[in-house]
């Protein structure tokens, strides 16, 4: 598994990133918001 | 009824003699004070050091603390709350053990199997007489665990490491730096051994027949020894007394060079010869009786061996691969580039580990220079880590967003796979991982020609 954070996810695109780690086979672990309004997600995906 | 309380006092004391010598945990207390002390090993044994690490010279401190109120005269005379103080005093011996080193030796080298059997046996007439035997018995199997270099190179390492911080030799600093060092060492270590096949000897395997011994008969053991080693002292001399006769019959007629007398020899010289073909046949008689009379006394001394200390053992001894894999010629390029790649890659941050030692020893941290260049050695990794972290970041308006914005929420996969299809198409790996790198243009020029893939393919 790979772990990786993203950087300023706008509240939009936020259920995008979402779906895409679950079509990817993994999952949104963490979402932390940004003192300007958008997110720090941390999306865990398979490596292969 | 004294011949069995004999019989069972020997045999509590043999029994607890073999839980002495066949034990492998001996629990010897670490003696309270300042003392370091070891508890020591054979090869099958492996050793905990301990030694009490001293604390500095300290003073005798006082506190004073205000923990809560009750009633009484303030110092202006009034009355009313005041505060209630409690003075504790803190004592620090000088020399004093705070705690303790240890350092423990890693698993060992060697095992052992040991198999035990007792036999007893009694008699008795009913009467005046009364016989007991009893029989012990007892074999040990040893071998070798077979440890590839690279494992042996580091258990050596980690425990030669943790002598030098017991003995002061390096200090907490530099200790952690060494950790460090042998993690690196570790990656090394494994990576080129499974390119290059592990040098693993096979074990080496020690066993020997069991010893036993027999209380009871002990007498009669001794009795034969005494019988086979008179024989063997009578069947020496005869022997000496022959080859005596058979040298004087030489010197008469030499029927070691001839086998039938001269010609011409006359009635004498035919009886000499006679006489020492006969001092031949004697010699060898008794030379063959010696070795017989040797050789079962050998064997009496070894039944009669109480302890097992004659005990013969056989030894296979291990035979060393040499290694190097299956490399064939046409790899071994690639190969030493691998190994050469290993060996040379970025070792680690020797001042990061410095300071973190440094620092985390709280007396050495002081408002110094080497302090001040540490801070700043901490800053700079924390700042490297942070601009690591950021690579991955939501862009709007980028080409990674306008890939992210083609896959739709209802049924991603089909959009999903022809992201995967243009990595795959542009040389990259199509991993999860990558699909997520190209929605956030951490590599602008590849999520530019995703896109461009994607939209010429499937406009």
């Amino acid at each position: 598994m790979e772990t990786m954070v993203i950087h300023n996810v706008t509240k939009e695109a936020l259920p995008k990133y979402r779906e895409l780690a679950k079509a990817l086979g993994g999952q949104m672990t963490s979402i932390a918001p940004e003192p300007d309004g958008e997110f720090t997600v941390v999306i865990i995906v398979p490596s292969e | 009824m004294r011949f069995a309380t004999i019989g069972a006092v020997s045999l509590g004391m043999i029994v607890s003699g073999c839980a002495e010598k066949d034990s492998i945990f001996h629990d010897r207390a670490v003696k309270p004070g300042t003392e370091p002390h070891v508890i020591t090993v054979d090869a099958k044994q492996r050793s905990v050091l301990f030694v009490p690490v001293k604390s500095p010279e300290s003073e005798t401190s006082s506190q004073v603390t205000t923990n809560n109120f009750v009633e009484g005269t303030s110092s202006d005379g009034q009355k009313g709350p005041v505060p209630r103080q409690t003075v504790t005093a803190s004592r620090t011996k000088v020399g004093e053990a705070l705690n303790w080193r240890l350092c423990a030796e890693a698993a060992p080298d060697v095992f052992s199997a040991l198999a035990t059997s007792a036999s007893g046996e009694a008699s008795t007439d009913g009467k005046t007489s009364f016989g007991a035997k009893f029989g012990l018995s007892s074999a040990e199997t040893a071998a070798t665990i077979g440890r590839t270099q690279a494992i042996n190179m580091l258990r050596e390492s980690m425990y030669r490491t943790c002598e030098r911080y017991l003995s002061g030799a390096i200090s907490k600093t530099i200790f952690v730096t060494q950790a460090a060092r042998d993690q690196r060492s570790m990656i090394a270590f494994l990576a080129i051994e499974q390119l290059t096949g592990a040098v693993k000897p096979p074990a080496t395997i020690i066993s020997g027949p069991a010893t036993s011994s027999a209380l009871g008969a002990g007498a009669e053991a001794v009795k034969l020894v005494a019988d086979f080693r008179k024989s063997a002292i009578d069947a020496a001399t005869a022997q000496s007394k022959a080859q005596t006769d058979y040298d004087a019959a030489l010197k008469k007629a030499d029927c070691e060079k001839n086998d039938k007398p001269a010609e011409d020899a006359d009635d004498q010289a035919i009886a000499d010869f006679k006489a020492c073909l006969d001092a031949k046949s004697t010699l060898a008689d008794k030379k063959s009786a010696n070795e017989k009379a040797q050789t079962q006394l050998d064997q009496a001394l070894k039944m009669g061996a109480a302890t097992g200390t004659l005990a013969e053992a056989a030894t296979q001894a291990g035979q060393t691969n040499p290694g190097g894999g299956a490399a064939a010629s046409a790899v071994s390029e690639h190969l030493a580039q691998a190994v050469t790649s290993i060996v040379t890659a970025s070792n680690i941050n020797e001042a990061l580990m410095f300071c973190i030692g440094y620092f985390s020893d709280t007396a050495s941290a002081r408002n110094d220079a080497l302090s001040d260049g540490c801070r700043q050695v901490l800053v700079n990794s924390a700042s490297a880590d942070a601009e690591a972290t950021k690579k991955l970041s939501f862009l709007p308006d980028s080409a990674g967003s306008k890939i992210l914005d083609k896959i739709p929420l209802d049924n991603p996969q089909p959009s999903i796979a022809r992201v995967k299809e243009a990595l795959k198409a542009l040389g990259q790996k199509p991993s999860p991982a990558n699909v997520i790198r190209v929605t956030t243009n951490q590599d602008p020029a590849l999520s530019a020609a995703v896109l461009a893939y994607i939209n010429a393919k499937y406009p």
